[in-house]
């Protein structure tokens, strides 16, 4: 039998060159997309990381130490400051006072009994990835609030949203509410 | 037989190649292959971002104060329709007529921009059987066929004194929900 030794024709050739090279193309898209949405990924995981540990933070001596009273300072709109006043220090079983600022200017948060607070600064994201991009986290100044609801039977809500500029505005918020004065003893 | 030599032919390799027509057949199928791939694996990472709206630590602290204002304010009535219902709506704050509790609610509700409030049986089953046959919204819904049944742990089912509450409340114009046990003294 005679072998065939034709092989492939030159416009053969290029057809399955263009095939293959539209299926990589589509490929390399594909990846590249899901290579970008997982940096965003780790960075939203990183900040949630960082609400969370600050949501326990607070929440524990709202509802632990039940809060009683809260005093809002907002006269310098970059610097918003809170005051706690709890009913009694889980251990002690003594009233204490807790201080939660948001340096909107600097990026921190600092709460923590007086003479106890402890900085927390929000999560640095490297700063050059991608071609020419600028990844820099800060506060909302606009969406970044601390004030109380209603005249009687008052909820505090502290309210923080972060600017990125990856995420869409307003996206990357997180809020802290507890009722104020509320009667444990029923 | 001895002495014959056995000669085997061998066999001619087929050398022709691929015709056009083969290649092409083999790219589509490939092709087809990844489109599948690709459009079963897109619903999947729909679900992984729905999911960061369930169950978050600010939610679940948010159920925590929906569990204070039901124990503290709920009448024995509303516990009751709860069991024999399986499920019972208590997003209204006027239901929350026991020590003074309503305002409580309306401020909790308002700060919180909660829109639902579902007090459930600890088995979720009536809840996401009613929620599955009822026109809610799809979010409302897809978190309801999300939660467990919780019908295993039948020491609680059948201690009477446990329920769950079902919360649903807005961040970012997008719904998120949180549950939470409830225990009765």
């Amino acid at each position: 039998m005679r072998l065939n030794q034709k092989g492939m024709t030159s416009i053969e050739l290029l057809i399955t060159f263009v095939i293959l090279s539209l299926v990589v193309t589509g490929m390399f898209d594909v990846v590249l997309n899901y290579k970008d949405r997982e940096i965003i990924e780790s960075i939203r995981t990183s900040i949630v990381e960082y609400d969370n540990s600050l949501q326990k933070l607070i929440q524990d001596d709202f509802i632990k130490g039940h809060l009683q009273n809260v005093t809002i300072d907002t006269t310098n709109s970059n610097l918003l400051t809170a005051t706690f006043q709890m009913e009694k220090d889980v251990t002690t079983e003594t009233p204490y006072t807790t201080t939660l600022q948001i340096d909107i200017t600097n990026g921190i948060i600092s709460y923590g009994k007086s003479g106890e607070v402890v900085k927390y600064p929000i999560p640095k994201f490297d700063t050059s990835y991608g071609s020419n991009s600028t990844i820099a986290l800060s506060f909302d100044k606009d969406r970044t609030f601390i004030e109380s609801t209603g005249d009687t039977n008052q909820f505090v809500n502290i309210t923080i949203t972060y600017i990125h500029p990856n995420f869409k505005d307003g996206e990357l918020t997180f809020s802290i509410t507890s009722p104020v004065n509320y009667p444990y003893n029923l | 037989m001895q002495g014959v030599r056995c000669v085997k032919r061998k066999k001619p390799l087929n050398q022709k190649g691929f015709m056009l027509l083969e290649t092409l057949i083999v790219s589509i199928f490939v092709m087809t292959i990844f489109a599948m791939l690709y459009t079963n694996l897109f619903p999947l990472l729909g679900e992984y971002e729905r999911y960061r709206t369930y169950d978050s630590v600010e939610g679940t602290y948010i159920a925590h104060w929906a569990r204070k204002i039901v124990l503290n304010g709920l009448s024995e009535g509303i516990f009751t329709v709860a069991d024999s219902n399986g499920y019972v709506n208590i997003s209204d704050c006027s239901l929350y007529t026991k020590n003074e509790i309503n305002d409580w609610c309306t401020n909790f509700k308002r700060t919180n921009k909660v829109s639902k409030i579902y007090l459930t049986t600890y088995s979720t089953q009536k809840f996401k059987d009613h929620v599955n046959n009822v026109a809610y919204e799809r979010d409302f819904k897809d978190y309801a066929s999300y939660i467990p049944t919780f019908s295993r742990n039948t020491t609680k089912i059948n201690n009477g004194k446990y329920y769950h509450v079902i919360v649903e409340y807005a961040k970012n114009d997008v719904n998120n929900y949180a549950i939470m046990e409830v225990k009765r003294d």
